[in-house]
């Protein structure tokens, strides 16, 4: 009968025999979503997430989610009308425990299989949680709403939070609870915070947070901390302690690729993907999981996996290919917005005019007299001009003698 | 008909794509925030797609008005 060919075809698409099944409602997933519908591609998605909520923004967490100056809402990356209106079945509450690629089938931890065309991983990374952390009251580290919700809750103006951890998480978690009046104590296991900024950066920002009130400590590694009548008892490497309410650790994030077998190392190796994504020919990976760890660069990959999916190739696509990486932290009211990958070790040059100190400056790092990266601090006008002088092997000093042609000067 | 352009500031991050692809029609701003600086015409109108396009953030729309 005529309904029963019909009804066969929609369980073949429900159960994802057109379909592209992307895990993790993450940035990377939702954007892989979003490109895919861009480019025309009208098979069946689902979109597997393993918290309850709609996909949500992480930057937001460490700055004004934590502060409480802005709400749900504004970490909401799309809303119940949007994926209608995306036409994905969007599944929560659901983690994907195991890949068998040649049955095209993912496992998930509520007993069901979900079948595949394609499929998109983008389960994103997991904070790293050192054995001295699990213990202590709070949420221990920072990287879900609900560990947000969770540190919001429980500190007050004189709380005392010891950090663990230097970088943009640490850092920023540092600056915002500061500010809110909490007391806290940093400690980093180099000189300096936002160490991979080189010593001269990182030690304006390093300075930043000691005038506003946080006490940086160098060169600290807890090695074990109990929890006690009055908060936490922190020991550290050196043989001193440290009391606190709470204790944070900032110490990165791993990616998640348990589940994806023998397209992720062991040990927590993140995903090996090519430059269009690809994994395997029917798996592709954006974001953390593949190990990158920058809001953009999540984008960047999720949308050329949708590309390439989809076999797009235009001159988007090729932008996209080519994109210089870029990242950006929020140290107090200073935007610090970085381009390129420079290591810590490399030469940093202000630009011409531009003092360090002052907090609003760009500079080139080199390494050999070629570019390697760009910082801005509180410099967004700059940006456009640094991207295009990073787009290309660039000399040092071509940079720094256009920034004196152009006259311009902080 | 003419076509507008609009940054929502709060979704605006910052990240300055569009004043690299169209620099006629954009401009960072002090506080890092794109804005809209030039009229969309005929001869610009290929760009300012490609920026509504391209915005990481998805905080730039183009919107017909008039006639």
């Amino acid at each position: 009968m005529p309904g029963a060919g019909h009804r066969h075809d929609l369980v073949g698409l429900v159960s994802g025999r057109d379909g592209v099944l992307v895990v993790g409602a993450s940035l990377a997933g939702l954007r892989t979503v979003h490109e895919l519908r861009t480019c025309g591609f009208d098979g069946a998605i689902r979109l597997l997430g393993g918290e309850q909520t709609l996909p949500y923004d992480r930057p937001p967490l460490s700055k004004g989610y934590l502060a409480g100056t802005v709400g749900t809402e504004a970490v909401q990356l799309t809303s119940e009308e949007e994926l209608r209106s995306l036409d994905v079945e969007f599944v929560r509450g659901v983690h994907a425990r195991s890949i068998d690629l040649d049955a095209r089938r993912v496992s998930c931890d509520d007993g069901t299989d979900l079948a595949f065309d394609r499929l998109v991983a983008a389960t994103g990374g997991h904070a790293v949680t050192p054995q001295w952390v699990r213990d202590l009251p709070g949420p221990g580290v920072l990287r879900t709403v609900e560990d947000a919700d969770g540190l919001r809750g429980l500190v007050r103006p004189g709380t005392r939070v010891v950090i663990v951890g230097g970088g943009f998480v640490g850092s920023e978690v540092a600056a915002t609870l500061c500010s809110a009046g909490v007391r806290v104590t940093l400690l980093v296991d180099g000189d300096v915070v936002l160490g991979r900024l080189g010593p001269r950066v990182a030690g304006v920002f390093t300075d930043l947070l000691r005038r506003r009130g946080v006490e940086v400590r160098s060169h600290a590694t807890v090695i074990d901390a109990t929890p006690d009548e009055s908060g936490v008892h922190l020991v550290l490497a050196d043989g001193t302690t440290l009391e606190g309410d709470l204790a944070l650790a900032a110490v990165g994030s791993a990616p998640t690729t348990a589940w994806l077998g023998e397209l992720a190392g062991p040990h927590a190796a993140p995903m090996t993907v090519d430059r269009h994504g690809r994994a395997h020919e029917r798996v592709w990976g954006a974001g953390d999981v593949t190990g990158t760890g920058h809001w953009a660069e999540a984008v960047r990959q999720a949308r050329v996996a949708a590309r390439s999916i989809v076999g797009r190739e235009d001159r988007t696509t090729h932008r996209l290919l080519d994109e210089v990486p870029y990242a950006w932290t929020d140290q107090f009211e200073v935007k610090v917005q970085t381009l390129g990958r420079p290591a810590a070790t490399d030469t940093f040059h202000p630009l011409p005019g531009h003092d360090v100190g002052s907090l609003c400056f760009s500079g080139v790092y080199s390494r050999a007299g070629q570019v390697t990266g760009a910082v801005m601090a509180d410099r967004p006008q700059d940006l456009a001009r640094m991207r295009r002088h990073l787009a290309a092997p660039t000399r040092v000093s071509a940079v720094l003698d256009d920034a004196v042609a152009s006259g311009e000067s902080a | 008909m003419s076509q507008q352009l609009h940054v929502d500031e709060n979704k605006c991050a910052g990240h300055a794509l569009c004043t690299v692809i169209a620099p006629d029609l954009f401009e960072m701003d002090d506080r890092g925030k794109a804005i809209v600086i030039g009229q969309v015409d005929d001869a610009n109108l290929a760009e300012a797609e490609e920026a509504v396009a391209e915005c990481p953030a998805l905080a730039i729309a183009m919107t017909s008005s008039g006639s």
